[in-house]
């Protein structure tokens, strides 16, 4: 048996019968997730931009089901949980399928269907076993910030009086300051100061709610980690970079451009991004070896279970800790292996084929141990997606070059290995958030797990034949995925990286960096993945939430009122708020952005004022006095009995 | 940082020696012989450890135990006659060895800079310099003992003085041994002689990875290395890894990766030409300086509050008369007959005929030279001392009367004097070159950090006070406000270096004083006794480390290598202080590199991680840190094997003894060495080249091999611990 740390009482307790998984939780649910699936779809390859939609649609569905009538919060968990797959594996889809338009293969229904199908289903199967050791043993240790905020508010919305009041008054106070930052536009999202004593450095934040909220709730230790990894990045490396770089008279790999003349962003991308993945790489595995024991104890106490349920002997565990037979992983993930080696539509050697559906079974479990993981720590929008599946691909193409496979037909497999991987990692970071949710409110795993693979399969259907019925209609007219109309940009963005891989100029040195880096921290006793995390994302958003933390720690040094738990803090709950507002206003600014522009352009009426661009001007002035003013509404509410 | 221990145990301070026994024999002729040699051996030690790695190791503790096996079970083996050596003549042993320690550290951090400089210091401008600082810190401490140690027993902890008070007492009672740390001695000296005199083998692996942009990676199996690693532990020793590790894995092959054929500043060549060694000398090592200067200066702001409350706690005693309990007034009759005085006035003479001696610059090459000084100097000297101190310790027996034993300091006129003494020695010594107002001026640094650091160690112990952080923060003003004082362009670094140099050993003695005051008020010892002993310390201190320093910088060389000295000795703060204040100066400093610097400090410091120890880290060369790793993680695995927390205590106090000798065995065999390179024997001692040998992969293996029965043995000796305990 595991040793808990101490019993957590959920808000349904184990022993009570609460109506959960009920058809009409799951037909809305499905619902949903065609619905988000589909837009997500649309949203990414029009703007970029896609939105973690768990919150909005456990929103949605207590308002649904209060006009329906006579529903419970499990009932309103598993909605959230089936719907909210739906967003996850369409953003993981959005950004790694144009990819392969973009260099030129040829995108079909089947292989987008199967790539979508096996990744997601994947992420959710792999975190069956892990499920025990990243949501409950570590349960004090890791917040899962959105899955917190997701069931704060999925409380408050059955329970109401001063908690709810908490929740709400902190997605109040999100939704109008998103509403009069993003859509009115009155001050610069990520205002940023170049320190002109220092080349080539750049502090920047984006100043949203979330992040703040986020940053409240993984507190001062990792937020500060993170943000030291940020530092490290963007006040060392960049430094060093364009320091020692601008006497190069000629481009130095896998850049194609000269130093000096390269934009921040440019050296970011060029090399930033492979020493950050290399660190994220190193932090993957020390936590790998870390959590091994626990993770074998799962799979063996798994096996245990089922040769017991075999023998017909009763099932003793509580509601609450019934997670789906080990056995569903194991096939599963041989099954789709099976499945991998057998595809039709996959051109190559057939043996290429078997290695890729090694590789994937390998990279995705790593890779979604991590990314839950990581999400655990600090929150979804920190996730480093895009290193993961760069690293997928350097290593399926490294093994690939390896077998002097070399071809334009290679390429494609490798390219669906880092799809799927890339696809699994997502799913399971959002899988982990629901779980963690619905540990918070009581629900049944298993339901949970089951609903989660019936969420994927659904919102499969729908998301590739908007993807493919987008681009086949966008092409009659002239207008594709990659054309002014749906310019896909993170699928640009991951088809250049591809490119460079691909073309045999994979930047191995620079990923080697990053592992020293990560072994340097290890040794120093910090906690890796968070600082790789750090190193690989923009400063703005470790910055963020960083103040974040410092807010955190300040209430905590002045005597946090609590009402005797964690999660009942009056701080963590309002930040809990700040999340969800984030999160509703980001769907709502999307949707607005990308299907009523013309509405858009008549509220946002920032620029006209000359509020959004240059440093230095009002918008930067507003914009510190407004994220320092939620900054005290967060300090103030915490600190209030 | 330095973190303020939360919980420890408040036990009522009870002397070990009651105050009314005053029969128990303190200062002892025995006791003088035995502390000034110990105390010239941990000097010498510390001061080639201390240029070597830049960490000084403690010398409490080992001489304490060493004294005790002395004192207690060799001396009356030998001599029949002999009483076994009481706890309080171990004491003043200890005192004296403490002070030579804590002498090494603040010379070695401050002193080598003025070479760096392009300077040049002699012998009798170091025994003026130690002097001054060392009696001005002594002195202004002295006022502070009686709050400090006795008042505030229950709000200061004074980790290491309580440790050693620990130590005296169970050797009192006859559980200590010595044994390890003169095994450890025997092992260290073997194992160094074998290698660095008759070179048998390797003493450094060096890889520098052409593949990945000159990284480079190696070790150096000095048995010095391993102990050290296990005294600081794994944690600090991973962290100073960890910066070995990012100077040499990730920002030497940055810096080849990026540079390409370029000169670029402060480098002269093209990085493409450069060595993994050479980028190390041109970038690197200023990038390490800026994140030193960072952790100095932030440990001095983190700990603000300390310093300010232990600043106001100081002056505010200033204006407060002593409580001291009044004793009978029976007293005055025989305090002034102490028996001990007419041994304090023989050590004086015993002294005084060193400072006579070998105070000066004299060139040691003619005979009529040697027989003049030894003779002449050497006996005005011993004169001069034995009056000295038989003065100073009549008056201490006498004034002292009116208070109990154990509360005896040095009367306050005496301390006020010696205060104006150095002053005048400051100002008016032609080698210093300060002025009437800048003398003052250090002199009010001195007092400043002197009344933060007698009562910071207490708080947070030697070993976490932020002295490179003081010493940095005393540096940086004194030398700015001397250019704003106008004084001569030419010399004001020079003299900005004596300046901060005597902040700095004021620093370090003030905080040792107040340490082995703490013991002494815990074992019952007479105070102004042990001031005395630490003002005899002091000066002899002051007179070998202008030696120990000039021996090994003629036979080793100090800095970057040259032609002559391949391996020179770091000496990474002098090198540090050299550069600021040079930057204060308004010298040509690569700025950029140091700001990168200072930006990973606060990168790391973002992580709860010291940016000191990084910075040390990042500083020295990579070889320096795997085996310290390896004695950090011995620390841990011997501590593993214990069955239960007593005898996990045990093994570790088994093999820090052990450690200190192996330290102290590499470290003197090193001045040695010193010595016979200096006399011209070291071509003869050399038997063979491994450089040569048998290729190099052999010769690397039969190293490590070497080593690792080093570190078998070492092993072995914790596990000692466990078997004593059983």
């Amino acid at each position: 048996m595991l040793d808990l740390p101490k019993m957590f009482k959920p808000f349904v307790a184990p022993n009570q019968q609460v109506r959960e998984f009920t058809p009409k939780s799951i037909i809305l649910g499905i619902l949903f997730g065609l619905l988000f699936g589909a837009s997500t779809v649309y949203l990414g390859l029009k703007i970029g931009l896609t939105v973690s939609a768990s919150i909005p649609i456990a929103v949605l569905s207590i308002a649904i089901f209060k006009k329906l009538g006579n529903s419970t919060i499990l009932e309103n968990n598993i909605v959230q949980t089936t719907g909210s797959a739906g967003e996850s594996i369409a953003s993981g889809v959005t950004f790694t399928i144009p990819a392969l338009i973009f260099l030129g293969y040829q995108m079909e229904y089947p292989l987008t269907l199967t790539l979508a199908v096996i990744g997601g289903t994947l992420g959710v199967l792999f975190m069956i076993p892990l499920r025990r050791y990243l949501i409950v043993k570590e349960h004090g240790k890791l917040p899962y910030p959105e899955g917190t905020a997701c069931a704060d508010v999925l409380i408050a919305g059955e329970k109401g009086g001063k908690l709810a009041k908490l929740v709400f008054s902190g997605l109040g106070f999100s939704v109008f300051y998103k509403f009069l930052m993003n859509i009115m536009g009155f001050w610069k999202e990520t205002p940023h100061l170049a320190l002109n004593w220092m080349r080539g450095a750049v502090v920047s934040a984006e100043i949203t709610p979330e992040l703040l909220g986020v940053g409240y709730i993984i507190g001062p230790r990792i937020s500060g980690y993170t943000a030291a990894g940020g530092a490290l990045a963007w006040l060392v490396l960049m430094p060093v970079i364009s320091f020692f770089g601008q006497y190069t008279s000629q481009p130095i790999a896998p850049a194609t451009k000269l130093i000096s003349a390269m934009s921040m962003g440019e050296i970011w991308s060029n090399y930033i991004r492979y020493i950050g993945g290399g660190t994220v790489v190193f932090g993957g595995i020390i936590t790998l070896i870390k959590s091994f024991p626990t993770i074998w104890n799962s799979f063996s106490q798994g096996f245990k279970d089922f040769k017991l349920s075999k023998s017909g002997q009763a099932d003793t565990k509580l509601r609450t800790d019934k997670d789906l037979p080990i056995m569903v992983t194991v096939v599963g993930a041989l099954g789709m292996m099976v499945i991998i080696s057998l595809l039709p539509f996959l051109p190559g050697a057939k043996l290429s084929h078997i290695i890729a559906a090694v590789l994937i079974v390998i990279l995705g479990f790593f890779f979604c141990t991590v990314s839950s993981r990581i999400v655990g720590l600090i929150g979804s929008s920190a996730n480093p997606i895009s290193g993961m599946t760069i690293t997928t691909l350097m290593l399926t193409c490294l093994i690939f070059v390896m077998f002097g496979w070399k071809g334009k037909e290679f390429a494609v497999v490798a390219l669906s290995v880092g799809t799927i991987v890339c696809i699994a990692a997502a799913n399971a970071g959002n899988t982990s958030q629901d779980l963690k949710t619905g540990y918070i409110v009581g629900a049944t795993p298993y339901k949970q797990q089951l609903t989660l693979i019936i969420g994927v399969l659904t919102s499969c259907l729908v998301i590739g034949l908007t993807m493919i019925g987008l681009h086949k209609a966008g092409l009659a007219t002239g207008g594709g995925i990659g054309s002014e109309a749906l310019p896909a940009p993170k699928g640009q963005l991951m088809a250049l990286i591809i490119d460079g891989v691909l073309s045999q100029a994979m930047p191995w040195d620079l990923v080697l960096f990053g592992i020293f880096i990560g072994l340097v921290v290890y040794l120093c006793g910090v906690e890796v993945l968070p600082f790789a995390v750090g190193v690989y994302l923009p400063f703005s958003i470790s910055l963020s939430m960083l103040i974040g933390g410092l807010i955190h720690a300040l209430v905590k040094k002045a005597g946090e009122k609590t009402d005797g738990s964690e999660e009942t803090s009056p701080g963590v709950l309002y930040s809990s708020g700040l999340i969800a507002g984030g999160a509703v206003m980001g769907i709502v600014y999307s949707f607005l952005k990308g299907f009523g522009p013309d509405l858009f352009k008549v509220l946002n009426v920032g620029p006209g004022w000359n509020l959004g661009e240059a440093q230095g001007g009002l918008g930067d002035l507003i914009a510190a006095v407004m994220f320092v003013f939620m900054g005290i509404t967060l300090y103030q509410t915490a600190r209030r009995k | 940082m330095a973190r303020r221990p939360t919980e420890f145990v408040v036990e009522p301070l009870e002397p070990y020696i009651p105050s009314q026994n005053a029969s128990v024999p303190e200062f002892t002729l025995r006791s003088i012989i035995l502390g000034l040699i110990l105390g010239l051996l941990f000097n010498a030690a510390n001061a080639y450890l201390g240029l070597k790695i830049g960490l000084t190791v403690s010398a409490s503790i080992p001489s304490a135990v060493i004294s005790m096996f002395v004192l207690r079970m060799l001396l009356p083996k030998i001599w029949r006659k002999a009483k076994p050596g009481t706890i309080l003549e171990n004491n003043i042993v200890h005192c004296f060895a403490s002070a030579g320690e804590a002498m090494a550290a603040a010379i070695i951090f401050t002193i080598p800079a003025i070479l760096f400089l392009g300077n040049q210091f002699s012998n009798s401008q170091i025994f003026l310099l130690g002097t001054a600082g060392g009696v001005l810190g002594l002195m202004m401490m002295i006022p502070l003992r009686h709050a400090l140690v006795v008042k505030e027993h229950e709000n200061l902890p004074f980790p290491e003085g309580t440790a050693c008070s620990k130590v005296l007492v169970a050797g009192d009672k006859g559980g200590v041994t010595a044994k390890p740390v003169f095994k450890g001695m025997g092992i260290g000296a073997l194992f160094k002689f074998a290698m660095s005199a008759f070179y048998l083998w390797k003493d450094q692996m060096f890889w520098s990875f052409k593949n990945f942009y000159k990284a480079g990676f190696g070790f150096e199996i000095s048995p010095l290395l391993v102990g050290v690693g296990f005294l600081v532990g794994p944690r600090v020793a991973a962290t100073l890894l960890g910066g070995g590790l990012l100077g040499f894995m990730v920002i030497i092959p940055a810096v080849a990766y990026l540079g390409g054929s370029n000169i670029v500043f402060p480098g002269t060549s093209p990085i493409s030409d450069m060595s993994t060694m050479a980028i190390r000398a041109n970038y690197l090592k200023y990038i390490g300086a800026g994140t030193v200067a960072f952790g100095g200066l932030l440990s001095i702001v983190k700990s603000l509050p300390d310093i300010i409350a232990s600043l106001r706690y100081s002056v505010r005693l200033l204006f407060t008369k002593s409580d001291a309990t009044v004793d009978a007034k029976q007293q005055r009759k025989q305090s002034g007959k102490d028996p001990e005085i007419k041994n304090i006035a023989v050590g004086g003479a015993i002294l005084g005929f060193l400072v006579g001696a070998f105070g000066g610059d004299q060139e040691w090459n003619q005979l009529n030279t040697i027989l003049m000084h030894v003779f002449i100097w050497g006996g005005l000297g011993t004169a001069a001392g034995w009056l000295v101190f038989y003065g100073v310790a009549k008056a201490c027996a006498i004034f002292s009367y009116k208070f109990i034993r154990i509360e005896r300091d040095m009367p306050l006129p005496m301390v006020l004097g010696l205060m104006v003494l150095m002053f005048l020695v400051i100002w008016l010594v032609p080698a210093f070159d300060l002025s009437f107002v800048e003398t003052l001026l250090v002199i009010v640094f001195c007092f400043f950090f002197v009344a933060v650091s007698s009562r910071m160690v207490g708080l947070i112990g030697n070993t976490n006070q932020p002295v490179s952080g003081m010493t940095i923060t005393a540096l940086l003003f004194i030398t700015v406000i001397f250019v704003a004082l106008g004084h001569d362009a030419s010399t004001v670094k020079m003299a900005a270096i004596m300046g901060g140099a005597a902040v700095c050993i004021a620093i370090c003695m003030s905080g040792d004083l107040s340490q082995d005051l703490k013991t002494a008020a815990m074992v019952g010892a007479t105070p102004w006794k042990v001031e005395v002993a630490q003002i005899a310390a002091v000066l002899l201190s002051a007179v070998r480390s202008g030696f120990i320093l000039l021996l090994l910088y003629w036979a080793y060389g100090f800095g970057d290598p040259t032609a002559a000295h391949p391996n020179p000795l770091e000496a990474p703060q002098a090198q540090l202080m050299a550069k600021l204040v040079e930057g204060a100066t308004g010298g040509n400093l690569p700025w950029t590199l140091l700001i990168f610097g200072a930006v990973i400090g606060l990168v790391f410091e973002l992580c709860s991680v010291s940016a000191l120890q990084i910075g040390i880290g990042l500083y020295l060369p990579i070889t320096t840190w795997p085996m310290i790793m390896v004695g950090g993680l011995l620390s841990v695995f011997t501590q593993k094997r214990a069955k239960s927390k007593e005898e996990a205590f045990e093994i570790h106090h088994q093999g820090s003894l052990y450690a200190s000798g192996l330290i102290a065995g590499d470290a003197l065999t090193g001045i040695l060495i010193a010595v016979l390179t200096v006399g011209g024997l070291d071509k003869i001692l050399k038997l063979r080249d491994p450089s040569a040998g048998f290729g190099t992969g052999i010769e690397d293996l039969l190293a490590t091999a070497l080593y690792a029965a080093v570190v078998f043995l070492f092993y072995r000796a914790c596990m000692k611990g466990r078997k004593a305990n059983a």
